[in-house]
């Protein structure tokens, strides 16, 4: 019996199986940090989606400058998710470095990219007759990008150059690009998470009553804006001969009540005094069985 | 006998150990990959119901908008179905002025009492009052009148045309919005510039035809006569369903909302009296120191009932109205003769010919002015006898359970794992096994080695995601959903958030998906909530 025969056995095994386990373990942590890169670009959409789109003056005129704010190199969701993320932790809103380092592992360069989407708000479009007020923008599409190399991890290793018997590297030298969405391709990350924002809904202050006594409110601006009014013949044949008419049908009326005046308004005069100008009415469901939490359902 | 020392053993025992750990890490590998894959199209299909749902609330704010706008125009048809009323009682009040002293003069109790003077007074005034009304009223054969009266009543019946035009909007929009919906274009773009082509919409529908699946479950939620297909029922009965409906209960809420928002007293009492008439009568009088004018107070208003009904809550769409009511008097020598007056313009639909703009009283020779033709209103088929414009409501649900028919847009998306291999995926049998059979290895996760399930197919990931819109004002949860008010909103929400977990079932009905069926089941009924 030769000896030594069993520690050359462990000695050539121990080389394959450290570097399996190397490798092992590398590729756990390069999973572990390639989603944190896909959380990033996810924290992005949703933080679009929880952002203003559009605001909305008394005249009804419509602006997207919060949109702008959205997609802007400084405020926007994609540098926001950038600085959360940089270190690959989007727990906490403070970033410990742009590099993190994990035991065989190094992740940098993380980088969320956001850009406006005009084929998917293109979908749906508002109608002509809105299309001024509730504007199609709002469409977005995020990327996410970031390097992720080994370390601690010896690259070369009894190379055949150095009268060993390996012909390759363990490991990648150059830094390897991590996508968001799907993998690279030729380095690029070209998958994006897209999403639709503005919803054209009227939001806080905007939606606050407005009765025939209230002169001014975005909402009762917005729908004036896209009165074209009636015309001026019934005008034009009163002037001739009753008098100067005290309306017209150009005259813009507006009423907003909400349910804190049971969608009420008053406009006395002959007949009924009150009458329901909120939406909901008669056929519909009686509002005050209608619990105030989430969604109208009940409160937990 | 001696056997020979049995070499290479540790060699074995290490190339089985190699082999071991090669596919822990090749599953390490492989599973961090599947994970990550799930994350996406978890993200995929979160960004698309989310975006199903924007879009959802796009269309019901846009809805919502044209819907108030109508309003506003409706209330501006009331203002030309005012004025002409006005007009015509204008017209009415000097009538009245005219037949009042000719009343005096010639007719008992009074005439006896007055001297031959002051019944020639009396004459010269109604005489004065009607060569007024002659050249000023009624003008060279009538012309001036008769063009300016027609040109109302052609404006009033144009507003019902701009209110019809928003209505051909809405329903281009809403097919439009349907057509989204059935199709999942949304969704599909959405997925597709993810970039991933592997990932697809479950059960992708025809453009054309039922849909089934996540987009007939949306669509069920949207269109409340999506159960009960065929021709839409416009006999005002509740639909089965809740969404966007074409009702005679949100006709109603339109109407009273025009009826509320007619913001001005000319609307909805009229105290105003016509005052180039009445100015002009008054200088008339002014000219008889015998006649003493006293133009009484006066009403009126314009609503839309089938009957004149002076504003109340109306029952009816079938006609619009204008009217106005008061009285005039004329005194001489303590005698008066007091003369109601009125004015009214009533407008029917296209095919009832009973339209009307008259005054009283009348004098022999008022215009007449072919009402059915300049003061009618539109064609009315299929909802006659009406002439207010149907457009599309919302119809909620009497049920918190069923977050009160709020729409929920749900999306289905699945991952076909055969379509990618990769290095790591490795599938071999082990020859060497005690019992004869030959193990099997099968990383590339295509279909279940296990006691129980064996051989079922897990090749195609999926996940499941529910947006849905919703009405909400500021502090005013209570506040109920409707097709009036700009103030639908977005959001996720857990599959069940109506209570309707059974739509797993309907989004992942293929074969390919019922383990994942299986496993929602068994989280809801281990109690699992929230689940999406």
């Amino acid at each position: 019996m030769r000896r030594g025969q069993a520690t050359l056995e462990l000695a050539l095994g121990s080389i394959i199986f450290v570097g399996v386990l190397l490798i092992g373990i590398h590729m756990a942590e390069f999973a572990q940090l390639s989603l944190k890169v896909q959380d990033a670009q996810t924290f992005a959409v949703w933080e679009a989606s929880g952002r203003r789109v559009q605001t909305r003056e008394l005249t009804g005129a419509t602006s997207l400058s919060p949109f702008r704010r959205t997609l802007d190199s400084t405020t926007g969701v994609g540098p926001a998710a950038t600085r959360r993320f940089a270190d690959f932790n989007g727990l906490d809103g403070t970033s410990n470095g742009n590099v993190i380092s994990r035991a065989l592992t190094e992740g940098s360069g993380v980088e969320v990219k956001c850009e406006e989407d005009r084929s998917l708000s293109r979908l749906f479009p508002a109608t002509s007759t809105a299309g001024n007020v509730l504007r199609e923008e709002g469409g977005l599409r995020c990327t996410a990008t970031a390097l992720v190399k080994a370390i601690n991890v010896p690259r070369r290793f009894l190379q055949k150059d150095t009268g060993g018997f390996f012909r390759e590297s363990i490991v990648r030298q150059a830094p390897i690009p991590v996508c968001g969405m799907g993998l690279p391709v030729n380095g690029h990350c070209r998958g994006a998470l897209a999403i639709l924002t503005n919803d054209w809904g009227l939001a806080n202050e905007e939606t606050e009553e407005c009765k025939l006594a209230c002169a001014a409110s975005p909402y009762r601006g917005l729908v004036k804006s896209m009165f074209g009014g009636g015309g001026g013949a019934g005008a034009q044949f009163a002037a001739s001969f009753a008098g100067a008419p005290p309306v017209t049908a150009d005259s813009y009326f507006f009423s907003y009540s909400g349910v804190e005046s049971s969608m009420l308004d008053y406009v006395g005069g002959e007949g009924t005094p009150n009458f329901i100008t909120g939406g909901a009415g008669a056929g519909m469901v009686p509002r005050m069985t209608h619990p105030k939490c989430f969604l109208g359902k009940n409160c937990p | 006998m001696r056997h020979p020392r049995p070499r290479g053993q540790n060699m074995v025992l290490l190339a089985l150990t190699m082999l071991f750990l090669a596919l822990m890490v090749t599953m390490t590998i492989g599973l961090g990959l599947r994970i990550r894959q799930k994350h996406e199209l978890q993200n995929l299909a979160d960004a698309a119901a989310y975006s199903n749902a924007v879009m959802t609330a796009r269309a019901f704010n846009n809805m919502a908008a044209i819907n108030r706008l109508e309003v506003s125009y409706w209330v501006a048809q009331s203002a030309d179905q005012s004025l002409i009323s006005w007009t015509g009682y204008a017209h009415a009040m000097a009538n009245a002025a005219n037949n009042a002293a000719l009343g005096l003069a010639r007719l008992p109790p009074c005439n006896p009492r007055l001297t031959p003077a002051k019944k020639r007074e009396l004459g010269k005034f109604a005489s004065d009052v009607r060569s007024y009304i002659m050249a000023d009223l009624r003008g060279p054969r009538g012309a001036p009148w008769i063009d300016a009266d027609r040109a109302a009543g052609k404006e009033s019946l144009g507003i019902q045309g701009q209110i019809g035009g928003l209505r051909e909007e809405l329903y281009a929009l809403r097919g439009t919005f349907y057509d989204r919906v059935r199709s999942q274009q949304l969704t599909q773009q959405i997925v597709a510039l993810s970039q991933q082509s592997d990932v697809s919409v479950v059960d992708s529908p025809p453009a054309l035809g039922r849909p089934t699946g996540a987009a007939g479950v949306s669509m069920r939620e949207v269109d409340c006569d999506f159960s009960e297909p065929g021709p839409v029922r416009l006999d005002g009965a509740d639909p089965s369903g809740s969404g966007l409906c074409l009702r005679a209960t949100w006709s109603t809420n339109m109407l009273s909302a025009a009826m509320g928002t007619r913001g001005h007293d000319f609307l909805t009492s009229r105290p105003q009296l016509p005052s180039k008439v009445a100015q002009r009568l008054t200088e008339i009088a002014a000219r008889y120191p015998v006649v003493s004018l006293v133009i009484g107070g006066k009403a009126g208003s314009a609503y839309w009932d089938l009957g004149m009904n002076h504003g109340a809550m109306p029952s009816s769409s079938a006609r619009a109205w204008g009217d106005d009511h008061g009285s005039l008097t004329v005194s001489a020598a303590g005698c008066s003769q007091n003369m109601a007056v009125s004015a009214l313009v009533m407008s029917t639909d296209l095919v009832d010919r009973s339209d009307k703009h008259d005054w009283s009283p009348h004098l022999a020779g008022d215009v007449e002015n072919q009402e059915d033709l300049f003061h009618t209103m539109g064609d009315c088929t299929p909802y006659c006898p009406s002439v207010w414009v149907q457009t599309v409501g919302f119809q909620p649900k009497d049920s918190e359970g069923d977050v009160w028919g709020q729409p929920k847009s749900l999306v289905a998306l699945q991952r076909d794992l055969t379509m990618k291999t990769f290095p790591w995926e490795l599938h071999f049998s082990f020859p060497f096994s005690a019992t004869g059979q030959a193990g099997e290895w099968d990383g590339r996760g295509r279909k279940l080695h296990t006691r129980v399930g064996n051989g079922t197919t897990i090749s195609q990931q999926a996940a499941l995601a529910t947006g849905i819109a919703y009405y909400h004002r500021r502090d005013h949860w209570d506040e109920f959903p409707n097709l009036l008010n700009p103030f639908w909103r977005a959001t996720l929400a857990p599959i069940d958030v109506d209570d309707r977990l059974q739509d797993v079932g309907t989004a992942l009905a293929g074969d390919e998906h019922r383990w994942q069926r299986d496993a929602f089941r068994a989280l809801s009924n281990a109690g699992y909530q929230g689940l999406h």
